[in-house]
């Protein structure tokens, strides 16, 4: 395989977990917004998405029920939930990790 | 000089909770350093971290049939009423008062989270009225945690104001699993016994049901009944931080305490003692710690301070009455209870926490109960020995500045009017509407249905007030909101992730947001409303009650000036029916605001279910006839035959709202308000009546046209 061809299946790969992540945030955050409406880079406290630490607490149910990822401890938490991409990240890694045991 | 205000006693009271039955049990406890803190076995706790909670022992052992032959008999749930009723009964025969007091003269306050499983609110305060034969106004305050505490202050005004004659002021709630799985799901719960003020952080859940009976101090004095202290000032405020957590800054509580103390004409050297809230949540122990410091200056740092859930869990509803109580009986035998399981205070948190498991050797002449609450509402007691006069300050004059409403005919109050004129029952839902439309605030995400109405109701109230509440003006802006059902989306909600998840899987912000003082806490949050914040329950009359307690409030405190009141109803999911829903709201103001015409609040009054004529009365003192009556009243012209009200002999008879728009059970009466309200800015009356009523109360208020 091309160096290419990894480099787009990876942006694919991205683009489809950006896609879920985005549709979680809608339905668990309840926004009033459509899903192309929310830059990557938005964070999700604050001025972002207007997420406080009681929406946080339902986030981290739905990436335990879409995802299977836990997150345990506060650290691990605030890191996930900076912004969407970081949420991507999250799920991205923990593919790897998946696939890598 | 000034007349000084009346001296409201305590003659009575009345506990069940975790540590047992009866105010002697309570002593018992703190006497002996134990705790009620014990595994859960009344409802299944496997599934979660927390296994232990602070429930009523009188209530061991109760079971139900098995459902299928050969299972081992289930848990009985328990009432809320049943254990409201034990207190209240204790509480009332502490007080000797058979006999010495007309019944329609006893009032009932009861504060509670969650009411009767999560359903009746005010026909819980009804029920313990008709247990002890109370026919006096039945209030029910449901501020979530402060609740009780809220009780007793505004307890304390209907007896200055010669709204009652007795008054039976408390909380109860009993802990539910789902209760237990919410707290939990806001990970606010401590694996082990709580340790308020301590390094663990957590808080431990409890139950209870606690009543003290008030009196003025004339009279209690005249037959000679023994005084457990008075209460002296309560204050109320809210956070507009946070749905469920504190704010860090104490901001709120610290003015909730100068409410008190300012109420009490106390300074902070006249306090002796602090019954903190204390539940053991980091996030609620260093913001009250800072609250104090800021409210009492180095007093907070000078005299003991400490928490009682380590020996009664958190009581919810009741945790602030049961805590005054237990507070109240250690000052009655020179003792301070302590804080269990503090050997290790946290950092920053007051100096002396009272750490020790055993009563501590000191005088409490006066003695500070500090309330917080979800919802950022917060309230603040000051009990004990009157320090001096307090002042009677002349009554300020209350107006209303600006009025909303929203329904199934719309937003809009002309709206509201062209309904009414049309004579069509309009009922149903509300059209939806774009919150962000309404208020440039608006956040992002949808609110529930609930919290959307009330939100947007406030903001075309202070918009038609002209009221930007800005910078110094937030702390002096408030809300009291009167509905009488949980927020039924959000209750929905909850239900739903607990049948599709789990009940591990309780979805912690429809579980925050189910209270009855969620919306409250949401608008108030959304419009920075910083001032008393307060949710009320009278069923039917509830918007009236609201705006009557809102007007009293102003009237005779100097700690608000503008107060957003009125009435809320939210339709059940998925079961249309034939009622309505809607939020109506009108701003009431003790204080300059720049509208144009104002149209002043004249009179009100409240009193029993029946007593129509009595209240009337009250309302009507000292105003010369009106030109009409806006009524959300059952049978109104009946009702109103013979009395000041009938509309038989006024120029512009009846408006009978719940004929007109169909049956609203909350906001039909706020609606009649907001209507008479338009009559009158348009010129069509000089005074008009407004009057409601259901199985709590009746209410009316006298509004006059400008220059009228």
């Amino acid at each position: 395989m091309s160096v290419d061809s990894a480099v787009l299946q990876l942006i694919a790969r991205r683009e489809q977990v950006l896609a879920k992540v985005r549709r979680m945030l809608i339905v668990s955050l309840r926004l009033r917004r459509q899903p192309d409406e929310i830059d990557p880079d938005t964070s999700l406290f604050g001025t972002g998405l207007g997420m406080d630490s009681l929406d946080a607490v339902e986030v981290v149910v739905a990436l335990e029920i879409e995802f299977g990822i836990k997150l345990e401890d506060t650290f691990q938490r605030k890191l996930a939930l900076r912004s969407v991409n970081a949420l991507v990240d999250l799920v991205l890694a923990k593919e790897v990790a998946v696939a890598s045991t | 000089m000034a007349a000084a205000r009346a001296d409201i006693a305590i003659v009575g009271a009345g506990a069940a909770c975790a540590v047992g039955t009866g105010c002697g049990a309570l002593w018992a406890a703190v006497a002996e350093g134990r705790d009620g803190l014990r595994p859960v076995v009344r409802f299944s706790v496997a599934e979660f971290s927390a296994r232990v909670a602070g429930l009523w022992p009188g209530w061991d052992g109760r079971t139900q049939p098995a459902q299928r032959p050969g299972d081992p008999p289930a848990p009985l749930a328990l009432s809320t009423l049943e254990l409201a009723l034990i207190a209240a009964r204790e509480a009332w025969a502490g007080a000797q008062l058979d006999g010495n007091v007309a019944r329609e003269r006893v009032a009932v306050l009861l504060g509670t989270c969650f009411g009767e499983s999560f359903v009746g609110f005010s026909e819980l305060t009804e029920g313990v009225a008709a247990g002890l034969g109370a026919r006096g106004p039945c209030l029910t305050l449901s501020t979530a945690c402060s609740s009780s505490t809220a009780a007793i202050g505004l307890g304390r005004d209907l007896l200055e104001r010669g709204f009652a004659d007795i008054v039976i002021a408390g909380g109860a709630d009993v802990l539910t699993r789902e209760v237990f799985a919410g707290f939990h799901a806001l990970g606010a719960l401590s694996r082990d016994k709580c340790t308020p003020l301590g390094e663990t952080s957590g808080t431990t859940l409890g139950e209870g049901a606690g009543f003290v009976v008030l009196e003025r101090g004339e009279r209690a004095a005249a037959r000679r009944a023994v005084s457990w202290g008075s209460v002296l000032g309560y204050g109320l405020s809210g956070d507009a931080f946070h749905d469920t957590a504190p704010d860090p800054s104490g901001g709120g509580i610290a003015r909730a305490i100068r409410g008190a103390l300012a109420d009490a004409a106390a300074v902070p050297d006249d306090v002796d003692y602090v019954s903190a809230h204390g539940t053991g949540t980091e996030s609620n122990d260093l913001a009250e710690s800072l609250a104090l410091r800021a409210a009492l200056g180095p007093r907070a740092d000078a005299i003991p301070v400490s928490a009682l859930k380590g020996f009664l869990g958190h009581a919810q509803g009741a945790a602030g009455v049961l805590e005054a109580i237990l507070s109240l009986l250690c000052a009655r035998r020179g003792v301070v209870a302590p804080t269990l399981r503090c050997a290790n205070p946290r950092p920053g948190v007051v100096a002396d926490p009272v750490a020790g498991d055993g009563p501590r050797p000191h005088r409490t002449r006066r003695l500070l109960k500090v309330s917080a609450a979800f919802g950022g509402a917060n309230a603040a007691l000051v009990l004990g020995e009157p320090v001096r006069p307090r002042p009677m300050r002349p009554a300020r004059t209350v107006e209303v500045a600006g009025t909303s409403a929203l329904g199934p005919f719309g937003l809009g109050v002309d709206l509201l009017e062209r309904a009414v004129a049309s004579g069509t029952p309009q009922s149903g839902a509300v059209p939806s509407f774009d919150l962000s439309h309404v208020l440039r605030s608006a956040p992002p995400r949808d609110l529930d249905p609930s919290g959307r109405y009330l939100s947007a109701a406030a903001g075309l109230a202070l918009a038609d007030a002209g009221l930007a509440v800005r910078g110094a003006l937030r702390e002096r802006t408030g809300l009291f909101t009167g509905n009488a059902r949980m927020p039924a989306r959000s209750a929905f909600d909850c239900r739903a992730s607990i049948e599709q998840r789990g009940i591990t899987g309780i979805a912690a912000v429809p579980f925050a947001h189910m209270t009855l003082n969620a919306p409250a806490g949401t608008c108030a949050k959304l419009l920075s409303l910083r001032g008393p914040l307060l949710a009320l329950s009278t069923g039917r009359a509830s918007g009236l009650a609201a705006l009557v307690v809102a007007c009293e409030h102003l009237s005779r405190r100097e700690d608000a000036d503008h107060l957003l009141a009125g009435g809320l109803d939210e339709l059940p999911v998925h079961e249309p029916g034939t009622a309505s829903e809607g939020a109506c709201l009108a701003v009431v103001s003790a204080a300059a605001v720049p509208s144009g015409t104002r149209v002043s609040v004249a009179g009100w009054g409240l009193g029993g279910p029946a007593a129509t004529e009595e209240v009337l009365a009250r309302a009507l003192e000292g105003v010369p006839e009106v030109d009409g009556v806006y009524a959300a009243l059952p049978q109104a012209r009946e009702r109103l035959l013979g009395t000041r009200g009938d509309p038989a002999h006024l120029p512009l008879g009846l408006v009978d709202v719940d004929a007109c728009l169909g049956p609203a059970e909350a906001t039909a009466s706020a609606y009649a308000f907001v209507l008479a309200v338009a009559a009158l800015r348009r010129g069509r009356a000089r005074r008009l009546l407004i009057v409601s009523a259901g199985d709590s109360l009746c209410c009316a208020a006298v509004l006059a046209a400008p220059g009228a």
